[in-house]
């Protein structure tokens, strides 16, 4: 029975000692790297690391991990965002848009700016998950359940927010006033009233659409040296695409604001709701569009008629 | 806010890769957790129940509670002057989740109580344990998580050892152990970003058992059982010099779940390897110990596995500790006065992914109130 025993705990020894790791072991391991990395704010490392995972694409983990690395590579970090931006947000939906103009990440000086790329490139990680071909948080909670959704998405979210204070501080041209003004007074397109530019020059169509210069309008048709507004629709098919990418930002922007489960964002929440009655009163059919492609193939009126009607006149 | 102080005192410790046993004995943490081979106090059945053939004594001890809370202190030591001082990070509390967020930053809290009455009549013994952990730690500035791992145990274990050549003081011994123990266990072992809609629902309104929820608490039962062996060659009467290896948890120890909607963390199996050298006299003992502990885990990196421990004893009154635990020192001191035993000091432990990677400090304290050692 002894000698039994012995064998049995010797056996057991050797047995263990063969063992290798699984390929959960090593994959928790890679995932532990890559946090590690990215405590140490070794972007490079955490990508080199994330490449050398596969099979997990379906894994929320994985999609929020690469798309934090990609931001990284943007010049993103979450807890700085909510250490240093957050609180410069404007506490009313009138002023949020300006506010987002104000964060430090909003320094974008061309529309191929290697941050702005890379934030976008991250987004479309987190709108794109798993497969999914129209962006919207019901179309991802089909996919990975309502709760996952809401975790993509709050990511999302926020870097959207980040996106957006890029894209409306250089087409809307607060650039010049920065850091004189606050942010209440701080509107994309009409950064100083009637001496601003609008986010683009109108086509005569869309001008029509705008309501007579007022306190919230940009100043129709007027260019400046060094003014970062885009130039006709009709004259630069550019000017398209820059135009939808701030539709498809501003688009899933409302789209997560108003689904995701979210405590205590009564301005976020109170702005979705505007933002629906005003595309509903206004009749504007781009409202649903949440994806670039989707975006370039409408026709070039209702793609102006959305910031000339929301954009410029309501939604300062 | 209230509430994330709330979590910061009240979940504790772990995380990351650092292997959580089913208990450690106070005095072991402060040899660097080498105690395989010398495993000789109230916990000696938690480490090796061979080691129970050890000795032909009789042991009680009925009330030992022990504490462990995080090392807040700052400790510098010169030639002249030994000073303690409060972490920054305590001494100003920041007074907003943010500002918690940014100071706690990778840096591991982790509290623990423990309580296990228990007797030992020559090779049986056996011990009833509770036991309640909790282990924080937010990491990763691109995506704060918050990871946690919050443990109430309770149960009985049992263990037995044969001799299977010689017997206690002979010359060469070899011996081999075998404990069976019962576990109810409640916890959660999980992790969750910091800024998403569970937490934020916590920290807006919502209550603690929500946010346990939230990471999966679960309770549940098990039975589990460790094995182990050790040889001691006694070249004389004061000296031994051992070898042990323990296999605790074999094949890990599940359990079924009795409620809530996570997975009681399971207690995985550990294999260690342990060496012991000690001599005993009138009035000064010491020993001097190493293991590699923890043979089997994957996530503990392989330096941080080596341990070494040196214990001194001077007339049976006062214990002095050191050890190296994969590269973290530890020190601490105990006192005997006959039935009674108090033991404090300070160890540091991997819970990094790699050597030296990231150090939880922690302070561990015991009072043993009850403590009756008889030779048979």
């Amino acid at each position: 029975m002894k000698r039994l025993s012995f064998f049995i705990f010797l056996s057991l020894l050797v047995g263990l000692s063969s063992c290798g790791k699984t390929d959960e072991e090593k994959l928790k391991i890679k995932y532990n790297q890559i946090e590690l990395a990215l405590n140490n704010r070794d972007c490079t490392e955490a990508q080199k690391v994330l490449t050398t995972i596969t099979g997990q694409e379906l894994i929320p983990k994985y999609i929020k991990l690469k798309s934090v690395i990609t931001a990284c590579f943007g010049g993103f970090d979450l807890l700085g965002f909510f250490l240093n931006e957050i609180p410069t947000l404007a506490s009313s939906s009138g002023s949020l848009l300006g506010s987002l103009t104000q964060f430090s990440y909003s320094n974008m000086t061309s529309p191929t700016d290697s941050n702005y790329l890379k934030i976008k490139s991250a987004i479309n990680t987190l709108m794109y998950a798993g497969g999914v071909t129209s962006s919207s948080n019901a179309n991802r909670s089909a996919v990975f359940g309502k709760a996952q959704a809401d975790q993509l998405d709050i990511n999302l979210l926020y870097l959207t927010l980040v996106q957006m204070g890029k894209f409306f501080q250089y087409y809307g041209e607060v650039d010049n006033n920065l850091p004189t003004n606050p942010a209440p007074t701080l509107y994309k397109g009409t950064a100083l009233g009637s001496t601003s530019n609008c986010i683009l020059t109108y086509t005569t169509a869309a001008t029509a659409l705008l309501p007579p210069l007022g306190t919230n309008l940009c100043n129709i048709g007027v260019t400046s040296p060094g003014s970062a507004d885009l130039p006709d629709i009709a004259l630069n098919p550019l000017t398209k695409t820059r135009l939808c990418e701030g539709i498809i930002l501003f688009n899933n922007f409302i789209d997560l604001v108003a689904n995701i489960d979210l405590v205590g964002s009564n301005v976020l929440s109170g702005l979705a709701t505007n933002f629906t009655s005003l595309c509903s009163t206004a009749g504007i059919t781009t409202c649903d569009i949440r994806d670039q492609a989707v975006c370039e193939a409408t026709a070039d009126l209702e793609i102006e008629s959305f910031y000339a009607v929301l954009l410029e006149e309501q939604l300062p | 806010m209230k509430k994330i102080l709330i979590l910061f005192l009240v979940f504790s410790n772990s995380v990351f890769a650092e292997f959580q046993y089913l208990a450690r004995s106070p005095q072991a943490q402060l040899m660097g957790g080498a105690f395989t081979a010398l495993a000789d106090d109230e916990y000696a059945i938690f480490y090796n129940p061979a080691s129970l053939a050890r000795t032909q004594n009789a042991k009680l001890s009925i009330l030992n509670p022990s504490f462990q809370v995080p090392n807040v202190t700052k400790m510098n030591f010169s030639f002249d002057k030994i000073s303690f001082d409060i972490d920054n990070k305590f001494s100003n509390f920041p007074s907003t989740t943010e500002g918690v967020l940014s100071q706690f930053m990778n840096y591991p809290i982790s509290m623990k109580m423990t309580l296990m009455p228990n007797i030992k009549l020559g090779n049986l013994a056996f011990s009833f344990f509770v036991s309640s952990s909790m282990k924080m730690l937010i990491s990763n500035p691109y995506l704060p998580t918050l990871k946690l791992n919050y443990r109430v145990d309770q149960g009985f274990i049992m263990g037995y050892a044969f001799d299977l050549i010689g017997k206690s003081q002979a010359k060469h011994q070899l011996s081999m152990g075998f404990s069976g123990k019962q576990i109810t266990r409640e916890g959660v072992d999980g992790s969750l970003e910091f800024l998403s809609p569970e937490i934020l629902k916590v920290t807006s309104g919502g209550s603690l058992q929500t946010i346990l929820n939230a990471f999966g608490k679960a309770k549940g039962s098990a039975f589990g059982f460790d094995t182990g062996i050790e040889y001691n060659f006694r070249p004389n009467k004061w000296s031994r010099l051992g070898f042990a290896t323990s296999y605790l948890d074999v094949a890990d120890t599940t359990f079924k779940k009795e409620s809530g909607p996570g997975v009681v963390p399971a207690q995985e199996s550990s294999l260690n390897f342990g060496l012991a050298w000690e001599q005993k006299y009138t009035m000064f003992n010491y020993a001097v110990t190493t293991d590699y502990g923890n043979y089997l885990d994957p996530f503990t990196p392989s330096g941080s596995k080596l341990q070494f421990g040196i214990r001194a004893q001077f007339a049976s009154v006062v214990d002095l500790y050191f050890g190296l635990n994969g590269g973290y020192n530890s020190f601490g001191v105990g006192f005997d006065a006959f039935i009674f035993k108090f033991l404090i000091g300070f160890y540091g432990v991997e819970i990094g992914s790699s050597f030296k990677q990231l150090q939880a400090k922690r302070l561990v304290f015991t009072v043993n109130l009850l403590n009756i050692d008889l030779d048979i």
